[in-house]
Protein backbone atom coordinates (compact mmCIF):
# COMPACT_ATOMS: atom_id res chain seq x y z
CA UNK A 1 0.00 0.00 0.00
CA UNK A 2 1.47 3.11 -0.84
CA UNK A 3 -0.74 5.63 1.44
CA UNK A 4 -4.02 7.44 1.72
CA UNK A 5 -4.82 10.86 0.60
CA UNK A 6 -2.92 13.47 2.89
CA UNK A 7 -5.20 14.41 6.02
CA UNK A 8 -5.81 18.11 4.78
CA UNK A 9 -7.96 16.92 1.84
CA UNK A 10 -9.63 14.53 3.78
CA UNK A 11 -10.90 17.29 6.12
CA UNK A 12 -11.69 19.79 3.45
CA UNK A 13 -13.92 17.97 2.11
CA UNK A 14 -15.69 17.12 5.32
CA UNK A 15 -15.78 20.77 5.60
CA UNK A 16 -17.44 20.86 2.48
CA UNK A 17 -20.09 18.54 2.97
CA UNK A 18 -20.99 19.91 6.37
CA UNK A 19 -21.24 23.47 4.96
CA UNK A 20 -23.38 22.20 2.34
CA UNK A 21 -25.82 20.57 4.88
CA UNK A 22 -25.90 23.46 6.75
CA UNK A 23 -27.44 25.30 3.78
CA UNK A 24 -29.97 22.82 4.20
CA UNK A 25 -30.65 22.37 7.77
CA UNK A 26 -30.79 25.14 10.21
CA UNK A 27 -29.64 23.50 12.92
CA UNK A 28 -26.65 22.98 11.87
CA UNK A 29 -23.99 25.27 12.84
CA UNK A 30 -20.14 25.30 12.91
CA UNK A 31 -19.88 23.12 15.51
CA UNK A 32 -21.60 20.30 13.85
CA UNK A 33 -19.70 20.70 10.72
CA UNK A 34 -16.51 19.76 12.90
CA UNK A 35 -18.10 16.64 13.83
CA UNK A 36 -17.99 16.17 9.80
CA UNK A 37 -14.15 17.01 9.71
CA UNK A 38 -13.90 14.58 12.74
CA UNK A 39 -15.36 11.71 10.87
CA UNK A 40 -13.98 12.57 7.67
CA UNK A 41 -10.42 12.75 9.62
CA UNK A 42 -11.10 8.99 11.76
CA UNK A 43 -10.25 6.50 9.36
CA UNK A 44 -6.82 8.01 9.62
CA UNK A 45 -6.55 7.59 13.33
CA UNK A 46 -5.15 4.27 12.09
CA UNK A 47 -2.10 6.55 11.36
CA UNK A 48 -0.87 6.09 15.06
CA UNK A 49 0.50 3.14 13.56
CA UNK A 50 3.85 5.68 12.51
CA UNK A 51 3.56 6.40 16.74
CA UNK A 52 3.19 2.82 18.05
CA UNK A 53 3.54 0.42 15.54
CA UNK A 54 1.87 -2.81 15.13
CA UNK A 55 4.32 -4.62 15.80
CA UNK A 56 5.58 -2.67 19.14
CA UNK A 57 2.20 -3.40 20.26
CA UNK A 58 2.29 -7.32 19.57
CA UNK A 59 5.45 -7.57 21.48
CA UNK A 60 4.06 -5.40 24.62
CA UNK A 61 0.82 -7.95 24.35
CA UNK A 62 2.35 -10.95 23.05
CA UNK A 63 -0.28 -11.57 20.29
CA UNK A 64 -0.79 -10.12 16.82
CA UNK A 65 -1.82 -7.06 16.54
CA UNK A 66 -3.22 -4.45 13.27
CA UNK A 67 -4.07 -1.33 13.40
CA UNK A 68 -5.79 -1.77 10.46
CA UNK A 69 -9.48 -2.22 11.06
CA UNK A 70 -9.72 1.87 11.60
CA UNK A 71 -8.77 1.89 8.17
CA UNK A 72 -12.76 -0.03 7.84
CA UNK A 73 -16.16 1.18 7.08
CA UNK A 74 -17.24 -1.46 10.13
CA UNK A 75 -14.29 0.22 12.63
CA UNK A 76 -15.49 3.81 11.17
CA UNK A 77 -19.11 2.75 12.57
CA UNK A 78 -17.36 1.68 15.88
CA UNK A 79 -15.28 4.82 16.16
CA UNK A 80 -18.04 6.70 15.44
CA UNK A 81 -20.26 5.30 17.71
CA UNK A 82 -18.21 6.02 20.47
CA UNK A 83 -16.36 9.40 19.76
CA UNK A 84 -19.05 10.82 17.65
CA UNK A 85 -22.34 9.19 19.87
CA UNK A 86 -21.61 8.27 23.47
CA UNK A 87 -19.22 11.24 24.03
CA UNK A 88 -21.46 13.59 23.04
CA UNK A 89 -24.70 15.36 24.91
CA UNK A 90 -27.43 12.66 24.47
CA UNK A 91 -29.99 15.13 23.05
CA UNK A 92 -27.91 15.62 19.77
CA UNK A 93 -25.89 12.17 19.96
CA UNK A 94 -28.03 10.37 16.74
CA UNK A 95 -27.16 13.49 14.69
CA UNK A 96 -23.88 13.93 16.03
CA UNK A 97 -23.36 9.61 14.33
CA UNK A 98 -25.30 10.83 10.97
CA UNK A 99 -22.84 13.56 10.68
CA UNK A 100 -19.60 11.67 11.81
CA UNK A 101 -20.12 9.04 9.45
CA UNK A 102 -20.70 10.88 6.66
CA UNK A 103 -17.96 12.13 6.95
CA UNK A 104 -16.51 8.71 7.40
CA UNK A 105 -18.36 7.64 4.15
CA UNK A 106 -16.15 10.51 2.47
CA UNK A 107 -12.64 9.30 3.32
CA UNK A 108 -13.94 6.04 1.98
CA UNK A 109 -14.91 6.83 -1.17
CA UNK A 110 -11.58 9.30 -1.79
CA UNK A 111 -9.35 6.16 -0.64
CA UNK A 112 -10.92 4.25 -3.03
CA UNK A 113 -10.41 5.97 -5.55
CA UNK A 114 -6.44 6.38 -4.74
CA UNK A 115 -3.96 5.10 -7.27
CA UNK A 116 -2.57 1.56 -5.85
CA UNK A 117 0.78 -0.75 -7.42
CA UNK A 118 -1.81 -3.53 -7.93
CA UNK A 119 -4.82 -1.79 -9.08
CA UNK A 120 -7.08 -2.69 -6.13
CA UNK A 121 -8.01 -1.16 -2.97
CA UNK A 122 -8.05 -2.22 0.11
CA UNK A 123 -10.85 -4.42 2.04
CA UNK A 124 -13.05 -1.78 2.46
CA UNK A 125 -15.82 -4.01 3.63
CA UNK A 126 -13.86 -6.10 5.87
CA UNK A 127 -14.57 -8.12 8.29
CA UNK A 128 -17.38 -8.49 6.61
CA UNK A 129 -15.83 -9.58 3.44
CA UNK A 130 -12.43 -9.28 2.06
CA UNK A 131 -13.85 -7.80 -1.37
CA UNK A 132 -11.51 -5.60 -2.54
CA UNK A 133 -12.63 -2.38 -5.28
CA UNK A 134 -10.32 -2.16 -8.37
CA UNK A 135 -8.54 0.97 -8.01
CA UNK A 136 -10.11 4.14 -9.08
CA UNK A 137 -6.85 5.25 -9.99
CA UNK A 138 -7.17 9.37 -9.64
CA UNK A 139 -4.82 10.12 -7.47
CA UNK A 140 -2.05 9.68 -5.11
CA UNK A 141 -1.57 9.94 -2.05
CA UNK A 142 1.34 12.51 -2.28
CA UNK A 143 -0.16 14.57 -5.25
CA UNK A 144 -0.69 18.02 -4.57
CA UNK A 145 -3.86 18.53 -6.43
CA UNK A 146 -6.63 17.05 -4.40
CA UNK A 147 -5.98 19.38 -1.91
CA UNK A 148 -6.19 22.43 -3.77
CA UNK A 149 -9.41 21.24 -5.38
CA UNK A 150 -11.01 20.29 -2.34
CA UNK A 151 -9.24 23.63 -0.98
CA UNK A 152 -10.90 25.43 -3.97
CA UNK A 153 -13.93 24.17 -3.25
CA UNK A 154 -14.07 24.60 0.85
CA UNK A 155 -13.03 28.28 0.11
CA UNK A 156 -16.45 28.58 -2.54
CA UNK A 157 -18.49 27.28 -0.23
CA UNK A 158 -17.12 29.48 3.07
CA UNK A 159 -17.60 32.92 0.67
CA UNK A 160 -20.97 31.57 -0.09
CA UNK A 161 -21.74 31.00 3.53
CA UNK A 162 -20.26 34.18 4.57
CA UNK A 163 -22.58 36.26 2.21
CA UNK A 164 -25.46 34.09 3.68
CA UNK A 165 -24.77 34.86 6.96
CA UNK A 166 -24.56 38.43 6.64
CA UNK A 167 -27.56 38.69 4.45
CA UNK A 168 -29.67 36.84 7.65
CA UNK A 169 -28.05 39.53 10.33
CA UNK A 170 -29.11 42.36 7.88
CA UNK A 171 -31.47 41.53 5.02
CA UNK A 172 -31.02 45.03 3.19
CA UNK A 173 -27.63 43.80 2.19
CA UNK A 174 -28.90 40.71 -0.08
CA UNK B 1 -34.79 7.25 21.48
CA UNK B 2 -32.07 9.08 23.37
CA UNK B 3 -29.74 5.97 23.20
CA UNK B 4 -27.90 4.64 25.59
CA UNK B 5 -28.52 7.38 28.55
CA UNK B 6 -25.65 9.32 30.61
CA UNK B 7 -25.35 6.62 33.51
CA UNK B 8 -24.14 3.67 33.46
CA UNK B 9 -25.29 1.91 30.35
CA UNK B 10 -23.19 4.14 28.42
CA UNK B 11 -20.06 3.38 30.38
CA UNK B 12 -20.57 -0.52 30.21
CA UNK B 13 -21.60 0.38 26.16
CA UNK B 14 -18.34 2.45 25.27
CA UNK B 15 -16.00 -0.45 27.27
CA UNK B 16 -18.31 -3.16 25.12
CA UNK B 17 -17.67 -1.47 21.47
CA UNK B 18 -14.22 -0.55 22.55
CA UNK B 19 -13.43 -4.07 23.41
CA UNK B 20 -15.21 -5.12 20.00
CA UNK B 21 -12.34 -2.66 18.19
CA UNK B 22 -9.90 -4.37 20.19
CA UNK B 23 -10.98 -7.87 19.13
CA UNK B 24 -10.81 -6.55 15.63
CA UNK B 25 -7.39 -5.32 15.94
CA UNK B 26 -5.96 -8.98 17.23
CA UNK B 27 -8.25 -10.12 14.54
CA UNK B 28 -6.67 -8.55 12.20
CA UNK B 29 -3.33 -8.92 13.58
CA UNK B 30 -3.44 -12.77 12.68
CA UNK B 31 -4.43 -12.06 9.51
CA UNK B 32 -1.66 -12.94 7.16
CA UNK B 33 -2.40 -10.04 4.84
CA UNK B 34 -4.27 -7.13 7.24
CA UNK B 35 -7.53 -5.32 5.59
CA UNK B 36 -5.23 -2.75 3.68
CA UNK B 37 -2.27 -4.89 2.62
CA UNK B 38 -2.53 -6.44 -0.84
CA UNK B 39 -3.01 -9.89 -0.97
CA UNK B 40 0.70 -10.72 -2.95
CA UNK B 41 3.68 -10.79 -1.09
CA UNK B 42 5.67 -7.83 -1.08
CA UNK B 43 9.55 -6.28 -0.26
CA UNK B 44 9.22 -7.77 3.63
CA UNK B 45 9.00 -11.83 2.27
CA UNK B 46 10.36 -12.11 -1.47
CA UNK B 47 14.25 -10.87 -0.62
CA UNK B 48 14.32 -13.07 1.74
CA UNK B 49 13.38 -16.57 -0.67
CA UNK B 50 13.54 -15.27 -3.53
CA UNK B 51 13.64 -18.98 -5.32
CA UNK B 52 10.65 -19.86 -3.91
CA UNK B 53 8.54 -16.92 -5.54
CA UNK B 54 10.08 -16.99 -9.16
CA UNK B 55 6.70 -17.18 -10.98
CA UNK B 56 4.52 -15.41 -8.92
CA UNK B 57 3.42 -11.49 -8.77
CA UNK B 58 4.47 -9.68 -6.23
CA UNK B 59 5.16 -6.11 -5.74
CA UNK B 60 8.32 -4.82 -4.37
CA UNK B 61 9.24 -1.35 -3.33
CA UNK B 62 12.15 0.55 -2.75
CA UNK B 63 14.59 3.53 -4.13
CA UNK B 64 15.81 3.82 -7.42
CA UNK B 65 19.88 3.23 -7.74
CA UNK B 66 20.26 2.67 -11.27
CA UNK B 67 17.96 3.72 -13.87
CA UNK B 68 18.87 2.02 -16.90
CA UNK B 69 17.90 -0.52 -16.89
CA UNK B 70 15.87 0.28 -13.31
CA UNK B 71 16.89 -1.39 -10.78
CA UNK B 72 15.59 -0.66 -7.31
CA UNK B 73 16.78 -1.55 -3.65
CA UNK B 74 14.59 -2.87 -1.29
CA UNK B 75 16.87 -2.34 1.95
CA UNK B 76 17.61 0.82 2.77
CA UNK B 77 21.00 -0.07 3.14
CA UNK B 78 21.02 -0.59 -0.87
CA UNK B 79 20.98 -4.21 -0.67
CA UNK B 80 17.92 -6.38 -1.53
CA UNK B 81 18.20 -5.29 -5.48
CA UNK B 82 15.67 -6.56 -8.22
CA UNK B 83 15.93 -4.89 -11.63
CA UNK B 84 12.74 -4.21 -12.90
CA UNK B 85 11.59 -4.44 -16.33
CA UNK B 86 9.62 -2.27 -17.94
CA UNK B 87 9.58 0.01 -15.00
CA UNK B 88 9.18 3.56 -16.94
CA UNK B 89 6.68 2.21 -19.40
CA UNK B 90 4.35 1.02 -16.61
CA UNK B 91 4.42 4.67 -14.17
CA UNK B 92 0.75 5.28 -13.27
CA UNK B 93 1.02 8.72 -11.86
CA UNK B 94 4.07 9.94 -13.86
CA UNK B 95 5.31 10.14 -17.31
CA UNK B 96 8.96 9.59 -15.50
CA UNK B 97 11.78 9.49 -16.01
CA UNK B 98 12.56 7.63 -13.37
CA UNK B 99 15.76 9.22 -11.32
CA UNK B 100 17.97 7.75 -8.74
CA UNK B 101 16.87 8.28 -5.34
CA UNK B 102 12.83 8.44 -6.45
CA UNK B 103 11.09 5.45 -4.33
CA UNK B 104 9.26 3.13 -6.77
CA UNK B 105 6.46 0.31 -6.29
CA UNK B 106 6.23 -1.92 -8.58
CA UNK B 107 3.52 -4.92 -9.08
CA UNK B 108 4.24 -7.80 -11.28
CA UNK B 109 6.12 -11.39 -11.86
CA UNK B 110 9.45 -12.10 -10.66
CA UNK B 111 10.96 -13.57 -13.57
CA UNK B 112 14.30 -15.11 -12.18
CA UNK B 113 15.40 -14.13 -8.55
CA UNK B 114 16.94 -10.92 -9.25
CA UNK B 115 14.53 -9.66 -12.16
CA UNK B 116 10.78 -8.51 -12.10
CA UNK B 117 8.58 -7.99 -15.07
CA UNK B 118 6.29 -4.82 -14.35
CA UNK B 119 2.69 -4.79 -15.02
CA UNK B 120 2.18 -1.00 -13.27
CA UNK B 121 4.39 0.70 -11.50
CA UNK B 122 4.31 3.72 -8.81
CA UNK B 123 6.64 6.47 -7.85
CA UNK B 124 6.84 9.43 -5.32
CA UNK B 125 9.77 11.57 -5.08
CA UNK B 126 11.15 12.05 -1.40
CA UNK B 127 10.09 15.60 -0.99
CA UNK B 128 6.44 14.45 -1.64
CA UNK B 129 6.68 12.40 1.15
CA UNK B 130 7.45 15.67 3.38
CA UNK B 131 4.78 17.61 1.89
CA UNK B 132 2.07 14.52 2.55
CA UNK B 133 3.00 14.63 6.24
CA UNK B 134 3.11 18.88 6.66
CA UNK B 135 -0.17 19.05 4.89
CA UNK B 136 -1.93 16.33 7.22
CA UNK B 137 -0.84 17.74 10.31
CA UNK B 138 -2.03 20.87 9.90
CA UNK B 139 -5.43 19.37 8.58
CA UNK B 140 -5.62 17.63 12.18
CA UNK B 141 -4.24 20.74 13.73
CA UNK B 142 -7.42 22.34 12.38
CA UNK B 143 -9.74 20.21 13.40
CA UNK B 144 -8.42 20.34 16.92
CA UNK B 145 -9.28 24.04 17.07
CA UNK B 146 -12.15 23.99 15.70
CA UNK B 147 -13.43 21.13 18.27
CA UNK B 148 -11.65 23.16 21.25
CA UNK B 149 -13.54 26.08 19.94
CA UNK B 150 -16.84 24.96 18.80
CA UNK B 151 -17.15 22.41 21.88
CA UNK B 152 -17.42 22.21 25.91
CA UNK B 153 -16.95 18.73 27.87
CA UNK B 154 -20.35 19.39 30.44
CA UNK B 155 -19.82 17.72 33.70
CA UNK B 156 -23.26 17.37 34.48
CA UNK B 157 -24.07 14.93 31.74
CA UNK B 158 -20.23 13.69 31.14
CA UNK B 159 -20.69 14.71 27.54
CA UNK B 160 -19.44 16.70 25.12
CA UNK B 161 -21.78 19.95 24.09
CA UNK B 162 -21.83 22.78 21.35
CA UNK B 163 -20.54 26.16 23.40
CA UNK B 164 -22.87 28.84 23.30
CA UNK B 165 -20.61 31.02 21.60
CA UNK B 166 -17.46 29.79 19.92
CA UNK B 167 -14.46 30.39 22.53
CA UNK B 168 -11.67 32.11 21.22
CA UNK B 169 -8.36 33.92 21.40
CA UNK B 170 -9.46 37.12 21.82
CA UNK B 171 -12.31 36.96 24.33
CA UNK B 172 -9.76 34.70 26.37
CA UNK B 173 -7.45 37.92 26.36
CA UNK B 174 -10.90 40.23 27.90
CA UNK B 175 -10.83 41.64 24.39
CA UNK B 176 -14.70 40.73 24.53
CA UNK B 177 -18.39 41.54 23.65
CA UNK B 178 -19.28 41.78 27.03
CA UNK B 179 -17.99 45.37 28.26
CA UNK B 180 -19.92 46.87 25.23
CA UNK B 181 -23.31 45.06 26.81
CA UNK B 182 -21.90 47.08 30.29
CA UNK B 183 -21.74 50.54 28.65
CA UNK B 184 -25.41 50.06 28.04
CA UNK B 185 -26.33 49.27 31.39
CA UNK B 186 -24.66 50.58 34.84
CA UNK B 187 -21.99 53.18 33.05
CA UNK B 188 -20.02 53.23 36.02
CA UNK B 189 -18.82 49.97 35.85
CA UNK B 190 -16.18 49.33 33.40
CA UNK B 191 -12.85 47.82 32.75
CA UNK B 192 -9.75 50.46 32.15
CA UNK B 193 -9.66 49.31 28.03
CA UNK B 194 -13.48 50.40 28.08
CA UNK B 195 -13.46 53.53 29.59
CA UNK B 196 -10.11 54.53 27.37
CA UNK B 197 -12.54 53.28 24.30
CA UNK B 198 -15.44 55.57 25.61
CA UNK B 199 -12.91 58.46 26.36
CA UNK B 200 -12.02 58.27 22.52
CA UNK B 201 -16.08 58.10 21.54
CA UNK B 202 -16.45 61.25 23.42
CA UNK B 203 -13.84 63.05 22.26
CA UNK B 204 -15.62 61.99 19.17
Amino acid sequence: MIGVPDVLTHVLVGYSIGTLLSFRYAWLRPAHVTLVMIGALSPDFMKIDLLVPDGLVGFLLGIPFSWAPLHTLVGSLLVAFVLGTLLIAPALRWRAFGLFVIGALSHHVLDVALVTATGYSYAVFWPLTTYRFPAADLFLSSDRWPALVAGGLALTIWLVRQRITTAENDPSRL
Amino acid sequence: MRGPGTGWTRVVTIVAVVAVLGGLFIWAGTMPTDPLEQPVSDETEVPGDRGAYVGSTVTLGGQVVETDPVVIATRASGYGQFTVIGATEALQNTDGPLERGDHVTAYGTLEDESTLVAERTLTREPSETGYMYLVSFLGGLWVVGRFVRGWRFDWETRAFVPRERPWSLSRLLGNNEQPRRDRRGSRGDRSSTQSDRTGGDRRA
